[in-house]
């Protein structure tokens, strides 16, 4: 006796190509009556098999969505889908995958979070978010996401090279004080520029949804 | 400094940037750092800007291989010469090369208002008048002073009404362009939002003085 062998897995074997045949093998078996174009049966079983014509490729579309981004819609009640379709429509539009300053969803997340979202881009299926945060002087912090791997936080500030190099890999809470909503973000290397601000490129954490 | 130090305007700023530019205003007024731009001027400032681009302006990517990551200052300030003149119902192909040809000196006039962004216009910013009227340039109208007389001149704002009627008396449209208050404006946008900070203009500063470094 054959150790391990199941009759049922035998039948399936056996039984599958026979519900395939009316259309997979039908050119193989010429004298096969299910071949025969005449045969009715073989006709109604393969037009069920034909896809519907609504299939879309956006429905399979998976687009990713940074940690920092999703926080802020959530805190503002809005889904992530929503703010994807508002970009489908401006595809329709013929104008750029770009929600800007003045469009009603950028609005309803600074009013909901107080969080100044400057915009919100869909490159390649990626969302991008920048935040341009301004205080009565001037600029306060920034936080843009030009590429996927390339999102940099920006804030005023000086620290030494040596605590620089020490700092990557770590967290940004570890260095600065930020919104509730940049927690978790990696800091990959910081730059300081000639105005005394700081430039930290960051690796958020990326959803799909 | 190496080529990617070269701070870049991201493309996706230039029709904000031409709208900036094409709506400054002399009396300092604050900016709207975030224009409400309907589609269609989008559009229409988007396809100005492509056709500077096919005469070259403000550079092209053989000139300037890096461009695709985004236009530095000194090409902000070149694609803003031309917005200006294209603007004003110059076509293209006059405008691009008066600016390439008067770069130099539309720099220095920029460069005067760029030192202190903040200031006011004030009398002794430089205006470019340009006097080159298209039926006066087929007549070569007036024969003894067309080589004397550049196309582009620079003059003091407070010596305009009184060279309109002495060496601006010739015949013909003449078209005054303030690059320096466009430029003010330019930059106040551009650090309003920190697109750039300040290590870039003052980059440009010392370029416009020590001769042209960048490539393109």
């Amino acid at each position: 006796m054959t150790a391990g062998f199941d009759p049922r897995a035998r039948l399936d074997i056996q039984t599958q190509p026979a519900i395939i045949m009316p259309w997979n093998s039908a050119k193989k078996k010429k004298g096969s009556d299910l071949a025969c174009g005449k045969n009715r049966n073989s006709r109604l079983i393969s037009v069920s098999f034909k896809p519907t014509p609504t299939f879309t490729t956006h429905m399979i579309m998976i687009c990713q969505l940074s940690g920092p981004a999703l926080k802020l819609l959530s805190q503002s009640g809005l889904a992530a889908s929503q703010v994807d379709e508002a970009l489908t429509a401006l595809v329709r539009d013929r104008a750029q995958t770009v929600l800007r300053y003045h469009h009603p969803l950028v609005r309803r997340l600074k009013d909901a979070t107080g969080i100044n979202v400057v915009q919100i881009a869909r490159r390649s299926k990626y969302l991008l978010i920048e935040i341009e945060q301004h205080d009565d002087q001037g600029p306060l912090w920034q936080y843009r996401e030009h590429a996927p791997r390339r999102c940099i936080f920006s804030c005023r500030g000086q620290i030494p090279a040596t605590i620089e190099a020490a700092l990557q890999g770590e967290l940004l809470e570890r260095l600065v004080n930020p919104a509730v909503m940049l927690q978790g973000a990696i800091v990959q290397d910081i730059a300081g520029t000639a105005d005394g601000w700081l430039n930290i490129h960051i690796t958020p954490q990326w959803q799909s949804f | 400094m190496s080529d990617s130090d070269i701070q870049r305007l991201s493309s996706g700023h230039l029709e904000d940037l031409a709208y900036i530019v094409l709506t400054a205003r002399a009396d300092g007024q604050a900016i709207n750092l975030y224009p409400d731009l309907s589609d269609q001027l989008r559009k229409r400032l988007r396809s100005r800007i492509k056709h500077l681009s096919q005469y070259d302006w403000p550079s092209s990517l053989r000139n300037d291989p890096a461009l695709r990551r985004g236009f530095t200052l000194r090409q902000c300030c070149r694609l803003m010469t031309a917005l200006l003149m294209i603007d004003a119902h110059l076509p293209a192909n006059k405008a691009v090369p008066l600016a390439r040809q008067h770069e130099r000196q539309f720099f220095r006039a920029i460069a005067q208002r760029l030192h202190a962004p903040s200031d006011l216009a004030s009398p002794d910013d430089e205006i470019a008048v340009i006097t080159s009227g298209e039926i006066r340039d087929a007549l070569g109208f007036p024969e003894k002073h067309s080589l004397l007389t550049p196309p582009v001149r620079f003059i003091a704002r407070n010596d305009l009404p009184h060279q309109w009627s002495s060496h601006l008396a010739d015949p013909g449209a003449r078209l005054a362009l303030d690059v320096g208050t466009a430029a003010v404006a330019l930059w106040r946008w551009i650090s309003g939002r920190r697109l750039m900070d300040d290590a870039a203009r003052t980059q440009l500063l010392a370029e416009i003085q020590g001769g042209p470094v960048e490539p393109g």
